[in-house]
């Protein structure tokens, strides 16, 4: 890459930033009602439509056109992860709903919570529910693409020419987690309990978007395609807290409400990409050593293979003259 | 598919920008008397909110009704028989022809199903009263839509535009006129008329707080989503048979 490149590369991503985060901070810090939420319900609806204005605009604006948009749903090669993106965030919920009651809520009782967080209905309300949710997960999946389209299909792969894969999701993560800043000033996601509100929060939330970031990357380059991502995301969105939410005593969420929102956001892709990230070294350490003995063979075989070589045999031939 | 698709936003890009159009006019006419008068309005509203009620609906349901229109436009711009037969000279080329509509008509009503909830959101921002939560409503109409998509393209595809619509159209009058008949002759003790947008009221307000009624989406939107891929495998299968009905 020239500098030049490498300038209006830089200059891409600046421009991209900017356009997200201005109507995103104008709208959280001009609408906040100051506990966490908006005061207009109209631009709490558009809050997630910004990254992928942005991508298309920066595209406008630097003349840069189309290029790489992962706009193609590559479903037939890869159902298992689209599969994956659609049951995994409930599977993740679950996960987390085991992890937070052990460490935090253990007296309480799930099956009692469950009853009187669900007008006595239980199990039987909690599952159509969550199919019910994962049908407006589907009709305003725009939402999710939103995101998605901005950070997986636009900020990382532009990141990623300037630095390694890791290193790129973990500044998407920042750059992500610092999108949400307004809100978790005012207490969204993680209330305004906690020590060192709302500083630590920020911290909070960027520390908990890089691994999330990395599995939704993960998806985005395998596939080559937004859609696992945006599906993912629109199911962590209005699915995977479900359990938790209906199982969880209160005063237990509002005590640890930080801890609930690392461990909800961030607990579980942080395992998963460490089992990333072991695995792809594995598996580049077995490409190299193949790659290594498979050129040692080469090299040894060019050795032996010398004198029976066809232009040397041609060019023996010519000289006697046959 | 990715082509197809682009080239179908491409050739319909002033029926996408008018859809956008019609439904924020659709969406937004409940504002006009509140610019007329807000005090009056909330006042209004306040003394009988089954008016709310009545206009959110009807809104809604415009809006659903512009779309659809609209969303049949997509399937007429390519009756051509030149084109149609190029389409099925390439590999795959009716599954992605066809495919690309059906995707199309959802990302129609997807952006259907936005706009209203969008603009619902607005209402509640700027008249800054209850308004009826249409959430549960848009859901349903969105899934009704693609039912009614799921029946009509087959027809539309498989007679062209020309004649499909006329087929469906007697279907329509048929089951019109059967109603109209019900409705002069038959037993119309059941509807309570009185309370019927009372009735429609709680019913938005507890369409998620009942597990029947869940229950009941779920099911209604599982077969609609079951019957819209099998409308697209018959509307493949049938698509020879309507290029032939094309004029140009």
């Amino acid at each position: 890459m020239t500098a030049d490149e490498k300038k209006l590369l830089i200059k891409r991503i600046g421009i991209f930033i900017l356009l997200c985060f201005i109507p995103n901070y104008a709208l959280e810090i001009g609408f906040s009602d100051h506990k966490g939420g908006l005061t207009s319900a109209a631009a709490s609806q558009t809050l997630m439509l910004y990254p992928a204005i942005a991508n298309i605009l920066t595209r406008i604006i630097t003349k840069e056109g189309k290029g790489e948009h992962y706009l193609k749903a590559n479903l037939k090669k890869h159902k298992a992860i689209y599969a994956g993106a659609l049951i995994g965030p409930l599977i993740v919920g679950i996960i987390n709903l085991l992890v937070t009651h052990c460490l935090f809520d253990s007296s309480a009782d799930m099956g009692a919570l469950l009853r009187k967080n669900l007008d006595g209905n239980g199990i039987d309300m909690l599952i159509p529910v969550v199919i019910s949710s994962y049908f407006s997960a589907a009709v305003f999946i725009v939402m999710g693409f939103g995101e998605e389209f901005g950070w997986r299909a636009y900020l990382t792969p532009k990141l990623e020419k300037l630095m390694p894969r890791f290193a790129a999701c973990a500044v998407t993560g920042v750059v992500w987690g610092l999108w949400h800043a307004p809100m978790i000033w005012y207490g969204y996601d993680f209330g305004i309990d906690y020590p060192g509100f709302p500083y630590v929060g920020i911290l909070a939330m960027c520390a908990a978007c890089i691994p999330l970031s990395y599995v939704l990357t993960w998806m985005t380059e395998k596939t080559r395609s937004v859609y696992p991502a945006a599906i993912c995301h629109m199911v962590i969105d209005t699915v995977m807290n479900l359990p938790l939410t209906a199982m969880t005593t209160q005063t237990s969420y509002y005590e640890h409400s930080l801890m609930y929102g690392i461990i909800v956001l961030g607990g579980a892709p942080l395992v998963i990409s460490i089992i990333l990230i072991i695995k792809q070294s594995i598996t580049k350490k077995a490409h190299e050593a193949s790659f290594r003995s498979s050129l040692s063979r080469k090299a040894c075989g060019s050795v032996r293979a010398e004198p029976s070589h066809q232009g040397t045999k041609r060019a023996f031939s010519t000289k006697r003259g046959e | 598919m990715l082509g197809f698709l682009y080239k179908d936003l491409k050739v319909c890009k002033g029926t996408f920008i008018a859809l956008l159009i019609a439904l924020m006019i659709s969406n937004g006419f409940i504002l006009l008397p509140y610019f007329a008068g807000a005090e009056e309005f909330t006042d209004t509203m306040n003394d009988s909110p089954q008016f709310w009620v009545m206009m959110c609906i009807f809104a809604v349901g415009i809006s659903f009704y512009v779309g659809g229109m609209l969303q049949e436009s997509l399937i007429s711009v390519d009756e051509r028989k030149k084109w149609a037969y190029f389409v099925v000279s390439t590999e795959d080329g009716i599954k992605r022809e066809v495919g690309s509509k059906y995707i199309m008509m959802i990302l129609y009503s997807m952006m259907t199903a936005f706009v209203c909830v969008f603009m619902n959101a607005l209402t509640s921002d700027i008249v800054g009263g209850d308004v009826p939560p249409t959430m549960g409503l848009i859901m349903v109409l969105f899934f009704v839509q693609l039912m009614l998509r799921a029946i009509s393209v087959p027809f539309i595809i498989a007679f062209s535009s020309k004649y499909g619509n006329t087929v469906r159209l007697s279907i329509f009058i048929a089951v019109m006129v059967s109603a109209v008949v019900y409705g002069l002759f038959g037993d119309l003790s059941w509807i309570d008329l009185e309370s019927i947008w009372d009735k429609a009221f709680q019913l938005l307000k507890n369409m998620n707080d009942s597990t029947g009624l869940i229950w009941g989406q779920i099911v209604f939107f599982s077969a609609v989503a079951v019957l819209y891929y099998l409308s697209y495998r018959i509307s493949c299968k049938f698509y020879l048979k309507g290029v032939e009905h094309y004029d140009k």
